[in-house]
């Protein structure tokens, strides 16, 4: 907290008393000043206009200028004389120093001045020549009108010089003494009550130390005293004498007054609301309003960016970029229920086209030839727009900002050297330095040369081509047969700021919207489907392994069926059976005997791991389990190629 | 209100080619912020350019704003100044906005001179100074820019720390942030 604002809320404080509930004191205070009779309460409303009237003329004095001040202390008490004098009958009420705690509090403060150190600089300080028989000297004209009772400044000196011991003043009885004095530091009392020192205290104690301190006992006070001596920074100030010596000096505040408790708690507590009024006086100033959506679906999108620079323009005149918004166009929609429709905030005022200004290009040779063009043009687009809840539309429509960069010859012929197309985004983004590529129409020979002789190159009829052209009503937006090719990149940033309801968010979140997401207990939703594709997957397993089993079965019925075939007829081809083992031998390069007496036992075996995959499978034999199915995989795998190839005769089929 | 930080600096210029440059910003804001503590505009020392063509000013920003809209987004606007040994001025001009997301955020600012017409630059080259420009809105309003011509000159480069407080309090989301965190559920 700055000190003139303490010094506002104390003068505040002190002049309006009961103006502001602060704290029971101040009330007090105003009750009490119900006692006095009722002249004396109006000569008192008389002069607090005033009090306050010379409070503000001290601060605007600068307090270097000693005779303003001078002088305006002596306007004051003349003032207040010719008060008193006109009001003669009035009882003033006598204060003693004290006897009002909390207005000596609050009128008789020490303020220091630490910063204007202008005053005890390195710099020769000029001594003044006294010694004890004169009177003191004062560098500004004595003032007469003053009383002596009522000095303003007091100085405290530091003297070289010697004392002539034998030499007695007759008076005083002090010895006499000649020499130099040094004003180490001036203390001036202002006729608001309070106190400039100059320079401060060199101990700069922290006020909210002291608030935090509640134990108020004496001994302690002593020892953190001293410790935050050892602590905290000393300021320490210098002068130098004529001779050249430096002195450095520092100033403490010595206090022999045992220090009272009540006064110690009311200045904490002072201290406490004023720093309270500071923070409601900021919290004022920040305010707590802010621009509300209008309802529930209401929502605001703020697009801000700047065209920042163009590059690779292959162009040595000056280039500007035109810039078109393109707003979402819902003609086409099918359906006429679409979820939002961007409006433009105070359309009438937002430029839809502008350009920027015609920049000369500035070619840099850092690793590679680049022309740079800057035009940090700043743009700013505020859309609303209205969100339907119901409706798990898409939203694919977005402004869109359509670029034209031109270039300006020396004889103001213009030839479009770039379109670009950039869509405005939507949900909360900030990007620096997102590139637009921009493309040029490609005429033929002869309008080249047209082009470069005579100026006007090809270009856009209509600007829209560049998106989707309006009025397009075909399924297919077709572009072939138009000849183009690329030119610069326009430089953008743009940032996004969206306003808008929170239970609207998942909504908004386009391309990404999750139907079952979108109810109001979604949280239930989720848990649910998270359920449901849990159990789904161990379907899917069930499944799988049922098929396994019944796959193996399956070929255990072949196997019996051709080992019956084999035993009832005998009456195989034998060339069949050969085809069988030569087509085992081409295929597999590894392969175990195909005897089929070989595979009658295997069978057991296979019996029993199918009962077991039926079986609930206990859960500490997976592993084994599994192990086991990879083996019986393989196998089954190879007889039941085997099988396959024994059908179809050879052919190979990759499974 | 929602309140807005900003503090960072003003890091220096690069590509200017010129040996004396210092530079004046000051930020433009809505009618609706108000402007609680901090400087909103200064000026930086005289930097001798160093001899990978950076001029290094580290001028120091630090502004608290509160606002009840977010139209007005402040900028930053540049104005840099750039002696000759003669004493003689030129002036380059630019702007930022400053990021809507909190966050630390270096920022460059592309700066551009006003050319006048061509017995201007004829002037310009020969007795040298150049034109200024009169109104500093067009600056950062971008309004009737198009009667301008300028010159490419150089960059700027800012480091700002944006915060933001209670935006989020008004529904108002400048991040994707809570969306992603929204689908995680």
């Amino acid at each position: 907290m700055y000190r003139e604002d303490i010094d506002d809320l104390l003068a505040d404080i002190v002049n309006n008393p009961s103006s502001e509930k602060l704290s029971p004191y101040v009330q007090k205070e105003s009750d009490r000043s119900t006692l006095r009779s009722e002249p004396a309460l109006q000569q008192e409303q008389q002069t607090k206009p005033k009090r306050k009237k010379k409070k503000r003329s001290r601060r605007e004095e600068n307090a270097d200028d000693e005779e303003e001040i001078e002088s305006e202390e002596k306007e004051i008490i003349s003032e207040e004389i010719s008060e008193t004098q006109s009001n003669p009958e009035t009882p003033l009420i006598q204060y003693r120093w004290g006897s009002n705690l909390i207005k000596d509090l609050l009128v008789h403060r020490l303020s220091t001045v630490t910063n204007n150190d202008d005053f005890f600089t390195n710099t020769t300080q000029k001594p003044i020549n006294c010694n004890s028989n004169s009177e003191f000297p004062r560098s500004y004209p004595e003032d007469t009108s003053r009383t002596k009772s009522t000095p303003t400044s007091m100085y405290i000196m530091a003297n070289f010089g010697r004392i002539f011991e034998n030499e007695k003043n007759l008076n005083t009885g002090v010895d006499r003494w000649e020499g130099e004095e040094y004003v180490l530091c001036i203390i001036r009392a202002m006729p608001d009550g309070s106190f400039v020192m100059k320079p401060g205290l060199s101990l700069l104690t922290d006020p909210s130390a002291n608030q935090q301190e509640q134990n108020n006992n004496q001994k302690e006070e002593q020892i953190r005293f001293n410790e935050s001596l050892l602590q905290t920074k000393e300021k320490s100030f210098m002068f130098r004498t004529e001779d050249g010596n430096v002195y450095e000096y520092t100033i403490h505040l010595h206090n022999d007054n045992p220090i009272n408790e009540e006064k110690m708690l009311l200045r904490r507590q002072l201290m406490n609301t004023i720093n309270d009024r500071a923070v409601s006086m900021r919290n004022n100033l920040i305010g707590s309003d802010f621009v509300m959506l209008s309802n529930e679906n209401h929502c605001r999108i703020h697009v801000f960016g700047k065209i920042s620079y163009g590059l690779d323009f292959d162009c040595n005149d000056a280039i500007f970029v035109k810039f078109t918004l393109k707003m979402p166009d819902h003609q086409h929609e099918v359906d006429s229920d679409f979820i939002s429709q961007f409006k433009l905030q105070d359309a009438s005022q937002t430029k839809i086209t502008s350009s920027t200004q015609a920049s000369f290009p500035l070619v840099t040779l850092n690793y590679q030839i680049r022309s740079k063009v800057n035009y940090d043009f700043p743009f700013e687009f505020h859309f609303s727009s209205h969100v339907q809840t119901n409706h798990n539309h898409l939203h694919h429509h977005k402004p869109k900002l359509l670029f034209e960069v031109i270039s300006v010859d020396g004889w103001g012929r213009r030839r479009v050297i770039g379109y670009g197309r950039y869509t405005l985004p939507t949900d909360p983004y900030y990007c620096q330095g997102v590139r637009v590529p921009t493309w040029k129409p490609k005429g033929s020979i002869r309008q080249n040369l047209r082009d470069f002789y005579l100026g006007g190159g090809p270009e856009l009829e209509d600007v829209t081509y560049v998106d989707v052209p309006t009025g397009h009503k075909d399924k297919i937006l077709n572009k072939f047969g138009f000849l183009s090719e690329p030119s610069g990149t326009l430089v953008l940033d743009v940032q996004t700021i969206v306003q808008r309801k929170k239970t609207n968010q998942n909504l908004w979140q386009f391309g990404r919207i999750k139907p079952s997401l979108l109810d109001i207990n979604r949280v239930e939703d989720a848990i649910k489907k998270n359920a449901m594709i849990k159990a789904e997957e161990e379907r899917r397993r069930q499944e799988e392994l049922e098929e396994e089993a019944r796959r193996l079965e399956e070929e255990l019925e072949a196997l019996n069926a051709l080992k019956a075939d084999i035993e009832q007829d005998g009456l195989v081809d034998e060339e069949d059976v050969l085809q069988q083992q030569q087509g085992y031998q081409d295929e597999e390069m590894v392969d175990d005997d195909i005897d089929l007496p070989h595979e009658i036992p295997e069978q057991e075996e296979h019996s029993q791991v199918i009962g077991e995959l039926l079986s609930p499978i206990p859960e500490m034999e997976v592993e084994e389990q599994q192990e086991e199915r990879v083996e019986t995989h393989g196998r089954q795998g190879r007889r039941g190629r085997r099988r396959r190839n024994q059908q179809v005769d050879g052919e190979d089929i990759d499974y | 209100m929602a309140e807005l930080h900003i503090i960072g600096e003003l890091v220096g210029a690069t590509n200017f080619g010129q040996d004396n440059l210092f530079g004046v910003w000051n930020i433009q804001k809505g009618s609706h912020w108000t402007h609680v503590s901090g400087l909103e505009k200064g000026q930086t020392q005289v930097d001798k350019r160093g001899e990978d063509q950076v001029n290094v000013w580290a001028h120091p920003i630090d502004i608290h704003y509160s606002t009840s809209v977010c139209v007005g987004w402040p900028k930053v606007v540049l104005q840099v100044w750039f002696q000759d040994g003669y004493g003689r001025n030129d002036f380059g001009y630019g702007v930022v906005n400053i990021p809507s997301q909190s966050g630390t955020f270096d920022l460059t600012c592309s700066i551009w001179k006003p050319l006048g017409s061509l017995k201007d630059r004829i002037m310009e080259m020969i007795i040298g100074g150049s034109s200024q420009v009169k109104d500093d809105s067009i600056v950062w309003n971008g309004e009737d820019r198009h009667k301008l011509t300028t010159m490419t000159v150089g960059t700027v480069h800012l480091h700002l720390n944006v915060l933001l407080r209670n935006f989020s309090k008004f529904d108002v989301i400048t991040t994707n942030q809570q969306s992603h965190n929204d689908d995680d559920l």
